[in-house]
């Protein structure tokens, strides 16, 4: 099953997607933020599949996607946003889009939305 | 220009350079059609120059290629650029509705801020009547201070009264008058500290509904509203933090999405302009092609000038013919591989391109 990053600066969805994704076997690394993300993103090759939160503070996921597309321009990357009082979800998703995700997946989400979302991302790789 | 050059290259879906490649193929119908089918012996002249136009034909055709090639390229980049460009303007109109949202969500917190700043201006003209209220309350204060020291001299007096009843009635065996006396003035206390008592207790009861009165009615009201109108004010600081800190994440989010899509712009079009050079490259195959046509024509009008008189030695004239080809070939390496041309070796059949 493939290495998936997972960054999010909510600990409690973070914690439960890992959940999520663990039980479906993933092998799964979890950053609470952009650069720790890089980081991890830098020292291990074996990550496959980025999945990002876009409304973050410091490095916003957008940001995040277009550092690891110049790092690792085939990468699928799902990103994930729920929007908030001002930043709509819609808006956040466009601009993950723009900034080169190969898919978006609004929150909240369950299992099955995520699954769908890692198919759709895994099937360019498997292409 | 490419619609110049092909006609047909503009429209996505259409047979891109169909006119030149027909004159292509009208030139090598013609070509064709010279060649011998009669049993008179061919002369050396004209195998020279069907070699070279042989050569030249290689050349129209692979100019004819390079450019069906590039043409289609063209139309490719173009769509891809189109794509890219139909993503950021669909953003572009995601990220406007976006800010449009800000924008109302900045004018509603601005008239909120606004009835907080006229609901602070009323507070001075508040604090001075609360302090108004309590200089009358301290009045009040005062004036018990006052019945108090009313209620001492008449408890002193009354003291010397008791002293000097204790005096007489030592002597009243002589004089019971000074007892009458003494009698009178103790009543007189004993009026003096039930009135004083009376208007005490009425002070005490003013005071007491003063105090009520502070904690009821308009006056609670409208330290519950000030309370509400702080609480209101405090929540709406949190808002305008948290729309600042979102603001300030949406142009920042927009310019990496911009950029991010400007620099994928940027790539497509230098591609776009890379390709585009096949036009120089087509230009420097028929330049060569040029001369080598007008060379042609003038052995051949030569030949013909000379058969025409009658005269049947035309081995110069086949020499020259011959060499036409050779020079051509030698023109093509040189410029497909110069320093192998250079060298006298053969051209190699890298594609030379020069840039604008």
């Amino acid at each position: 099953m493939a290495h998936i990053l997972l960054v999010d600066d909510d600990d409690l969805l973070r914690d439960t997607v890992q959940q999520l994704l663990e039980i479906d076997e993933y092998r799964v690394s979890a950053a609470a933020h952009g650069v720790q993300a890089l980081d991890l993103l830098q020292q291990d090759s074996s990550i496959g599949l980025l999945i990002t939160d876009i409304l973050m503070p410091g490095m916003h996921g957008a940001q995040l996607i277009v550092e690891a597309r110049h790092l690792r321009p085939l990468l699928p990357i799902i990103a994930i946003s729920g929007g908030r009082r001002v930043l709509s979800a819609r808006f956040s998703l466009a601009t993950a889009d723009l900034a080169g995700a190969t898919c978006q997946l609004p929150k909240p989400f369950g299992q099955h939305e995520l699954r769908a979302a890692l198919r759709q991302a895994l099937a360019g790789v498997a292409a | 220009m490419l619609t110049a050059t092909t006609g047909s290259v503009a429209m996505p879906g259409s047979r891109p350079l169909q006119p030149l490649a027909r004159a292509v193929a009208r030139i090598k119908g013609w070509v064709g059609a010279r060649e011998p089918t009669s049993p008179v012996p061919e002369c050396l002249a004209v195998v020279g120059m069907r070699e070279l136009d042989a050569q030249l034909m290689e050349q129209l055709n692979r100019a004819v290629g390079l450019s069906e090639q590039s043409a289609l390229q063209l139309i490719e980049s173009i769509g891809g650029l189109r794509g890219l460009s139909a993503r950021l303007v669909s953003y572009l109109e995601t990220a406007h509705q976006q800010s449009e949202q800000m924008q109302s969500g900045i004018e509603k917190n601005s008239r909120v801020v606004g009835e907080l700043a006229a609901f602070v201006q009323t507070l001075p003209q508040q604090i001075a009547e609360e302090r108004s209220h309590f200089q009358q309350l301290v009045g009040e204060v005062k004036g018990l201070g006052e019945m108090t020291d009313t209620i001492r001299g008449i408890a002193r007096q009354t003291e010397i009264l008791a002293i000097n009843a204790a005096i007489e009635a030592a002597r009243a065996g002589e004089a019971g008058r000074g007892f009458s006396v003494l009698a009178g003035e103790v009543r007189q206390l004993a009026a003096r500290s039930n009135a004083s008592a009376l208007k005490i207790n009425q002070d005490i009861d003013r005071l007491v509904k003063t105090v009520e009165s502070s904690h009821s009615g308009e006056y609670a009201a409208r330290i519950r509203h000030n309370e509400s109108e702080a609480e209101r004010l405090g929540s709406l600081t949190r808002e305008l933090d948290e729309s600042y800190v979102d603001m300030r994440q949406f142009y920042a989010m927009l310019m990496s999405a911009v950029t991010q899509n400007n620099t994928e712009l940027d790539q497509g079009l230098g591609l776009l302009l890379d390709t585009a050079q096949y036009q120089d490259v087509f230009k420097q195959i028929v330049d060569r092609v040029e001369p080598a046509m007008a060379s042609r024509s003038a052995v051949l009008a030569e030949l013909i000038g000379q058969l025409r008189l009658g005269q049947r030695d035309t081995a110069e004239l086949d020499a020259r013919a011959a060499a036409l080809a050779t020079e051509y070939l030698a023109l093509e390496a040189a410029h497909r591989d110069p320093d192998a041309a250079a060298d006298g070796a053969p051209g190699s059949p890298a594609q030379r391109i020069e840039l604008f």
